[in-house]
């Protein structure tokens, strides 16, 4: 602010204040930005758009039609048939999941790139006639497709047994763990995971390390949550445990818990049980300490025949 | 001869801060032969470990880690006197897993992610049981675990730590932007006030936590009522001891935001009553464990402790050392080119003109 010094060295502000003068007018314009559009040009702007042009086609891979729902998948090839089994777990568990519901769906065989989430399974539901609202639209994830299935108008009596939450972390915890280091960090990488899951993806070696690199790490890196170190002794103790009791609870029944029907459960032991007893997967394990685990438990072979035979067609 | 136990120390009013040492706490207290001699000692030193994880039992030269190893050992060597009668109807792996797939998640929600109950309550925890140079890394890594255990859940509100909240679950359209009239200084207002609103919220993401707790304790509470744990059998048995590890760790701990231990208080008055049931029983009947006091240090130890330090650090502020890595590569290139320029050797390779 200027100030005026006098004869006697005193200071005096300013009087009247230019600012003081500017606050006291009764009213003060809007001040404009000057990032604001101005007026000439945004009445320019508002005529646009001049033409618009229809949507681009969609693609060619692109489902055409949408009357029936759509299931994506890791498998080879896709169809409306019963023969495709998924070779991942927690696609098959739903695959399964959804014929046990008499869900009639198509298999799309896909990457995790086609997936909204990131992640397989996730069902395109179909179109409701032309003028669906949106929402029914959506890509359901797979953690989703148990409680979809439930509002689908099916009669479906899913079995409820507090047990079925407890045995399901068995399998979510103890088996999922041992299949990761099984698959990923043995020598049965290079023959199951490897043509299964890498080499489909691209013809480009390097890329193809990148993503086998890629897998490897990601797995370690979810066995390292749990602890600190990886220790494939107690893996493999758990995983035979955890088959020891399935077998167990299961005993003569066809379904877990005596249930009429098969439930999630039924859906999610068969997802790693069918993998397991199929060797023809891949170029066959290289590492089998897994699928020994499994051994003498006939009860979960059992029900594994009587799913493929009831729910899949397979020869 | 005399087994250890090596375990992490007591907190909250429980012998460990741990769930799995809880458990093999209370598992050899109730469960070992009495003509066995053992005693516990408090430790932290984790390269002690042969897997990096407590509880340790030292049986002659044998180092056995983990839960379960334990219980497996023991009973190779049948040291324990299990009751008898008819084996419970849930078979004890399904128990376990359970806890640690569903009840370690709530545990980390509850002591570790949350910002507020860390830093009042489980940090101070470990201060107490952790000498100065190891109490500097090892809670953040353990806080660390914890999150990386959690993060699929969406949860990240809870950690007020965090710069941003990364919320996976948010669309990836941009649709809070704010409105064109407002100022960069009013949009930092904005902001700070809602991560204020947050700080001061106890009851963030409070109905995912919820349905959270709820899909766990349901399940408990009805396998407590149907009684597939067998409790009606003739006392407790090992499988018990895992159950009080994770649920005494949930209930009793005296945090400032206590979701998890008010959720079983309000709603689960079965697994209440039964946990403290294990508690007395535990805890107050039986005679207190032999503990004996941490093992001495030797001299070289802060040495060892220096280089333990280190390597944890990087361990722990990964990204950032990598970063430090990269900005010296790029200093050293940029230093080497300008060098270069003068170099005679180079310019003897590229005469100038």
């Amino acid at each position: 602010m200027p100030r005026h010094a006098d004869a006697s060295g005193e200071v005096k502000p300013d009087a009247p204040s230019s600012t003081l003068e500017a606050l006291r007018r009764p009213s003060v314009p809007r001040r404009r930005s000057i990032f604001a559009i101005p007026a000439p040009v945004k009445q320019l702007f508002n005529r646009f758009p001049l033409a618009m042009y229809d949507a681009n086609e969609l693609p060619l891979s692109a489902p055409r039609s949408r009357e029936l729902l759509r299931l994506y998948v890791f498998a080879d090839g896709g169809g409306d048939g019963l023969e495709v089994v998924s070779f991942n777990p927690s696609c098959l568990k739903y695959q399964a999941y959804l014929r046990f519901r008499n869900i009639q769906f198509r298999v799309v065989s896909s990457s995790n790139h086609a997936s909204p989430s990131g992640s397989l399974p996730f069902l395109l539901p179909k179109s409701a006639g032309t003028s669906g609202d949106s929402q029914s639209l959506d890509p359901i994830p797979g953690n989703k497709l148990a409680k979809w299935a439930d509002g689908q108008e099916s009669k479906f009596e899913e079995p409820s047994d507090p047990r079925s939450d407890a045995y399901m972390a068995l399998v979510d915890h103890s088996i999922r763990r041992a299949w990761l280091y099984a698959l990923y960090l043995t020598s049965n990488f290079r023959s199951v995971i490897w043509p299964l899951y890498i080499l489909p993806t691209s013809s480009n070696s390097l890329v193809r390390w990148s993503i086998g690199y890629d897998l490897r790490k990601a797995a370690e890196a979810e066995l390292l949550k749990f602890s600190p170190t990886i220790d494939a002794d107690l893996l493999y103790l758990e995983a035979r445990d955890a088959f020891e009791s399935l077998d167990g609870i299961l005993g003569s029944d066809t379904w877990f818990f005596g249930a009429k029907e098969p439930g999630l459960l039924d859906a999610a032991v068969f997802a790693y049980t069918n993998f397991l007893l199929d060797p023809n997967y891949g170029s066959g394990w290289t590492d089998d300490w897994l699928v020994g685990a499994l051994e003498g438990r006939d009860g979960l072979r059992r029900h594994r025949e009587q799913i493929r035979e009831q729910y899949f067609v397979v020869s | 001869m005399s087994l250890e136990v090596h375990v992490w120390g007591s907190a909250f009013d429980l012998p460990s801060i741990d769930p799995e040492c809880l458990a093999t706490v209370c598992l050899l207290n109730s469960f070992m032969r009495s003509e066995v001699q053992w005693k516990l000692i408090p430790n932290f030193d984790l390269s002690f470990s042969p897997n990096r994880t407590f509880p340790v039992l030292v049986d002659g030269d044998q180092k056995i880690a983990g839960y379960d190893r334990v219980l497996r050992h023991l009973r190779n060597r049948d040291m324990l006197l299990e009751p008898a009668g008819p084996a419970p109807e849930l078979d004890p792996s399904v128990v376990s897993a359970f806890l640690r797939s569903q009840g370690q998640q709530l545990l980390d929600l509850s002591l570790y992610v949350s910002s507020e109950n860390y830093y009042e309550s489980t940090r101070s925890a470990y201060t107490k049981l952790l000498p100065l140079h190891i109490n500097y890394f090892l809670p953040l890594s353990l806080r660390a675990s914890a999150k990386a255990r959690t993060q699929h859940l969406g949860l990240s509100s809870l950690d007020l730590d965090a710069e941003e909240p990364s919320d996976s679950r948010k669309p990836a359209t941009n649709t809070a932007i704010p409105p064109p009239t407002q100022t960069a200084a009013q949009a930092g207002k904005v902001q700070k006030s809602i991560t204020s609103f947050l700080r001061k919220s106890p009851h963030v993401d409070h109905i995912r936590l919820d349905s959270l707790a709820t899909s766990f304790f349901d399940v408990l509470e009805e396998l407590l009522a149907k009684d597939y744990f067998g409790m009606t059998n003739e006392g407790t048995r090992p499988v018990d001891c895992l159950l009080f590890g994770y649920l005494a760790l949930m209930l009793y701990p005296d945090v400032p935001h206590k979701w998890l231990g008010d959720a079983i208080r309000r709603r689960y008055p079965r697994i209440k009553e039964h946990v403290e049931h294990l508690r007395r029983y535990f805890l107050s009947d039986l005679p207190t464990p032999p503990w004996s006091p941490a093992p001495s240090r030797g001299l070289t130890a802060p040495l060892y402790d220096l280089g333990h330090i280190v390597k944890s650090s990087i361990q722990i502020s990964k990204p950032s050392s990598q970063a430090w890595v990269g900005m010296a590569l790029l200093v050293g290139c940029l230093a080497f080119r300008s060098g270069a320029g003068r170099s005679p050797a180079v310019n003897y390779i590229f005469p100038a003109r």
